[in-house]
C-alpha cells in the first residue's frame, strides 16, 4: 500500500495508455503498438464496464481507478470487482476526490495505492487505514 | 436478543472515537461541511427544522429493559424528555445539540445501541417482523438472519455510498408484518420438502415513485444470502442513476432494466461469489440462532376466556379482544402496546413511558421489548394469567389503549412539526382524525383500517399503503393534503390509487371521515376497506368525500 503524490492530486499524463468510460470505446493514449510488449498503464472512469477492458487487464501493471466524488461508490465495486471477479493481481491506484476518511473503505474493496486530493494530510490519512480492530467482512486484497 | 461480545463494544467505542474526532475537527473547522454532512448522516444525525435529529438504530425491533431505560435517560439529559418510534423500527430525538453528539453515542454504546447508518445513502436498519420468534404463523425465525444482516452491512466497504438509501426487510412468516414488498430487498422465510429457502423481492418501495417489489429469485438457499445480496448491491452500486436523487433508488433501476434483465445481471454478478468466502455455514447460522433462543418459558397451558382468568371486565375484555395475540408457547400471549394515544403525537413517548415500559418488560416478558413499524410496542412472551395485572399497570401509564389496527391506530411521521423535509404538518392532522372519533365504540364499530399519513412525498408514513393515504403538499405556502386510498402493506400489497383533488388542512379531517362513513354504509358483513372499495368502485368514494366541498 503506497500514497503517491503529485502535483495537482491527478495523475501524470505520459504514463496512461488507455482510458475507459462508459460503452465507449478506450481512448488511447500512448502508441500501443510500440509498446505491444510492455504491460501498460490503464485508466478506469466511474462508468466504465468492465466488459469493455477486461481483455486489457492480462497485460496491465496499473489500474488508476477514478473517484469523481468521495460519495461516488462505483470506484468501491470496480475494485472489488477487478480483484474478485477478474483477479487482477496489480496495483490499483485510485484519485479524484480521495480524501483521508476514505482511505480505510478503499483500501478494503482492494486499492492499494492511493492519490490523495489536494490539501489532504497525508500523514493523518494513512493512519485511517486498519483504524478498526474488527470488520464484519472480509477484506478483499490484491 | 443478540447479545454484544467485546469485539462488538470495542468496534463501537472506535465508531463513536472516531465521530468524536469528526466532529472535533469539523468545528474546528479542519474538515468540509459537505463532508462533514455525509460522516453525520452515517451516524443518524441530521440538520432538522429547528434542531439536529438524531435517529437511532433498534435492529429488527428488538430492544431490551436496559436500553430503554438508557434511552429514557438520553431523552431527559440531552433532549426534551421525549422521543419518537419511526416507521422502521428505529427511535428519534428531536432536540440533541451537535457539539453534545460523541457523548451521546457514548452513553448509547454503554447499552449496545448506536445510530449507524440510519440515515444517508447506504444500508439502513434492517426490519423485521415483530412478533418474531413468538407468531403462530411462522416458518422460522427471521431473526439470526436479520442480526446477520445488520453485522454483514455494518460499515460495509463497498457499499457506503450508494446512489440511494437502501432498506431490507425480512419476514418468516405466512402474513407479511415486515412490508417486505415495499423495500429495496424484500426476503421472506419459506420452506419445502427440501429445507429453508428465501424467497428475494426487490425494487420496492414507496417515496416518489411508489412501486411494489418484484420476486428476482423465487428459491435462494439460505447459505447463498450474503453472496446474492452481495451481486444485488454490487449491480446497483454500479447501475443505480447518480444525476437525480428521485430516480436514484433500486426501484427505478429495476423498473428500466426489467425484473428479467435486472434478475440475469444479478445472477452474473453472483457466479463470482457464489460458495466463496462469506457463503455462511451452518455452524455459523447455529451461532446466530443461539442468540434467539426460546426464553425459560414456563410449562403452562392455554386460558380460556370461560375458565375465570378472564374477567367480565368490558375495557379488560375490549383490550384483550384488540391487543393480545395468540403465541407459540402454551400459557403465553403476545401483547400489543399502543402508542396511539389521545393528545400524544404518534409513535411518541416520554422518558416516563419508556421507563414504564422496560418496567414492563421486566416484569412480564423477559426484560425485552419490540418496536413495531406501526410505531407501536410489543412486549411478547406474557404470561396469559397475567394479562390482567399487565393491563391495569398499562392503564397506570395511559398505555392500555384497545385500538391495534383500528383507524385511530394511525401511522404518522413527524411532519413539519419538526422535519424540515416536509411540506405540511402530519401530527395535527392525526390529531383532528382522532377527535372525529368521539368514543372507542365508534372505532370498533368500524373496524380494522390503516390511516397512513406522510408529511411530503417521501413517504415515511407510508401513506401508499395505507387503506387511506394522506399526503401533505404545499400549494403556494398553504398545506393541503392529497388522499389515496385502497392501499396494503402485507403480503397482498398494493399502491394505493389517488381519490381526486387536494383538500385545505381544514377540511382533511371530514373527508377522512367522510371515507369512512362510505365505507360502513357500504361494506356487507365482514368486508375490508379495500374489499368494499374493489366492489363498489373508486367513484362511489370520491363522490362521498367531495361532498359539499368547494372544487
Amino acid at each position: 500500500m503506497r500514497l503517491i503524490t503529485t502535483v495537482n492530486g491527478y495523475p501524470e499524463h505520459q504514463e496512461i495508455d488507455f482510458i475507459w468510460s462508459g460503452y465507449e470505446e478506450p481512448l488511447h493514449l500512448n502508441d500501443t503498438e510500440q509498446r505491444s510488449n510492455t504491460a501498460s498503464t490503464l485508466q478506469i472512469e466511474a462508468d466504465a464496464l468492465p466488459d469493455a477492458f477486461q481483455h486489457h487487464l492480462d497485460s496491465a501493471r496499473l489500474i488508476l481507478l477514478h473517484l469523481p466524488a468521495f460519495t461516488d461508490g462505483r470506484p468501491y465495486s470496480l475494485a472489488a470487482m477487478l480483484r474478485q471477479h477478474y483477479r487482477f493481481g496489480g496495483e490499483i491506484r485510485v484519485f479524484g476526490d480521495v480524501r483521508a476518511e476514505q482511505l480505510d473503505h478503499l483500501h478494503r474493496c482492494g486499492i492499494n495505492s492511493f492519490i490523495l486530493k489536494e490539501g489532504q494530510d497525508a500523514e493523518s490519512a494513512l493512519d485511517k487505514i486498519g483504524y478498526f480492530s474488527k470488520w464484519y467482512q472480509p477484506n478483499i486484497s490484491a | 436478543m443478540y447479545q454484544y461480545n467485546q469485539d462488538d463494544q470495542r468496534f463501537l467505542q472506535q465508531r463513536c472515537d472516531q465521530f468524536r474526532e469528526q466532529t472535533t475537527q469539523f468545528l474546528a473547522g479542519e474538515l468540509p461541511a459537505e463532508e462533514f454532512q455525509q460522516l453525520r448522516l452515517r451516524n443518524g444525525l441530521y440538520i432538522q427544522r429547528l434542531a439536529p435529529m438524531l435517529r437511532i438504530a433498534i435492529p429488527y425491533g428488538e430492544v431490551s429493559a436496559k436500553q430503554l431505560r438508557a434511552l429514557a435517560a438520553i431523552t431527559r439529559d440531552f433532549d426534551k424528555g421525549y422521543a419518537h418510534f419511526t416507521t422502521r423500527q428505529n427511535i428519534q430525538l428531536n432536540w440533541p445539540k451537535l457539539d453534545a453528539m460523541p457523548d451521546l453515542l457514548g452513553r448509547l454504546a454503554e447499552v449496545d445501541m448506536h445510530a449507524i447508518q440510519t440515515s444517508g445513502s447506504c444500508i439502513r436498519n434492517i426490519t423485521s417482523d415483530q412478533f418474531a420468534g413468538v407468531a403462530t404463523d411462522e416458518i422460522a425465525d427471521p431473526r439470526p438472519w436479520a442480526e446477520l444482516l445488520r453485522q454483514w452491512s455494518t460499515l460495509h466497504p463497498e457499499f457506503n455510498w450508494l446512489p440511494r438509501k437502501f432498506k431490507i426487510a425480512i419476514t418468516g412468516a405466512e402474513s407479511d408484518r415486515a412490508a417486505i414488498a415495499v423495500h429495496d430487498i424484500g426476503l421472506r422465510l419459506r420452506s419445502d420438502d427440501a429445507g429453508l429457502f428465501f424467497e428475494v423481492w426487490v425494487g420496492g418501495g414507496l417515496g416518489r415513485t411508489p412501486l411494489i417489489g418484484v420476486c428476482i429469485n423465487t428459491r435462494l438457499e439460505p447459505k447463498h444470502l450474503i453472496t446474492y445480496l452481495t451481486a444485488v448491491l454490487r449491480v446497483y452500486n454500479q447501475f443505480g442513476r447518480r444525476d437525480n436523487k428521485y430516480k436514484a433508488r433500486i426501484k427505478i433501476l429495476v423498473k428500466a432494466m426489467g425484473k428479467l434483465d435486472f434478475a440475469a445481471a444479478v445472477n452474473n454478478a453472483w457466479q463470482t461469489l457464489k460458495d466463496g468466502p462469506e457463503t455462511i455455514n451452518e455452524d455459523s447460522i447455529a451461532q446466530f440462532a443461539e442468540h434467539f433462543s426460546r426464553p425459560n418459558y414456563l410449562t403452562l397451558t392455554d386460558q380460556v376466556p370461560s375458565d375465570g382468568i378472564i374477567t367480565t371486565d368490558q375495557p379488560f375484555e375490549r383490550w384483550h379482544a384488540q391487543n393480545v395475540l395468540a403465541h407459540q408457547q402454551p400459557g403465553y400471549a403476545a401483547v400489543h402496546i399502543s402508542l396511539k394515544r389521545k393528545g400524544v403525537a404518534p409513535g411518541d413517548v416520554s422518558d416516563r413511558d419508556l421507563e414504564a415500559l422496560a418496567d414492563l418488560a421486566d416484569r412480564y416478558s423477559f426484560g425485552e421489548a419490540r418496536v413495531t413499524h406501526e410505531q407501536n410496542i410489543v412486549l411478547a412472551d406474557v404470561e396469559q394469567t397475567k394479562l390482567p395485572e399487565l393491563f391495569q399497570a398499562l392503564g397506570m401509564h395511559n398505555l392500555d389503549r384497545a385500538n391495534r389496527g383500528l383507524a385511530t391506530d394511525m401511522i404518522c411521521c413527524p411532519g413539519g412539526d419538526y422535519c424540515s423535509l416536509a411540506n405540511a404538518k402530519s401530527i395535527p392532522v392525526a390529531a383532528a382524525i382522532e377527535e372525529t372519533f368521539q368514543d372507542a365504540e365508534a372505532e370498533h364499530h368500524l373496524g380494522s383500517l390503516s390511516i397512513n399519513i406522510s408529511g411530503c412525498m417521501n413517504a415515511c408514513g407510508h401513506h401508499h399503503v395505507g387503506n387511506i393515504g394522506i399526503l401533505g403538499v404545499d400549494k403556494k405556502g398553504e398545506e393541503f393534503y392529497q388522499l389515496s386510498i385502497g392501499g396494503e402493506p402485507g403480503e397482498d400489497a398494493r399502491i394505493g390509487r389517488i381519490l381526486g383533488p387536494s383538500v385545505a388542512r381544514a377540511e382533511i379531517h371530514w373527508v377522512v371521515q367522510r371515507l369512512t362513513q362510505c365505507y360502513q354504509q357500504h361494506r356487507t358483513i365482514e368486508e375490508t376497506f379495500n374489499q368494499t372499495l374493489d366492489r363498489v368502485g373508486i367513484e362511489v368514494f370520491k363522490s362521498a368525500a367531495y361532498e359539499g366541498l368547494a372544487s
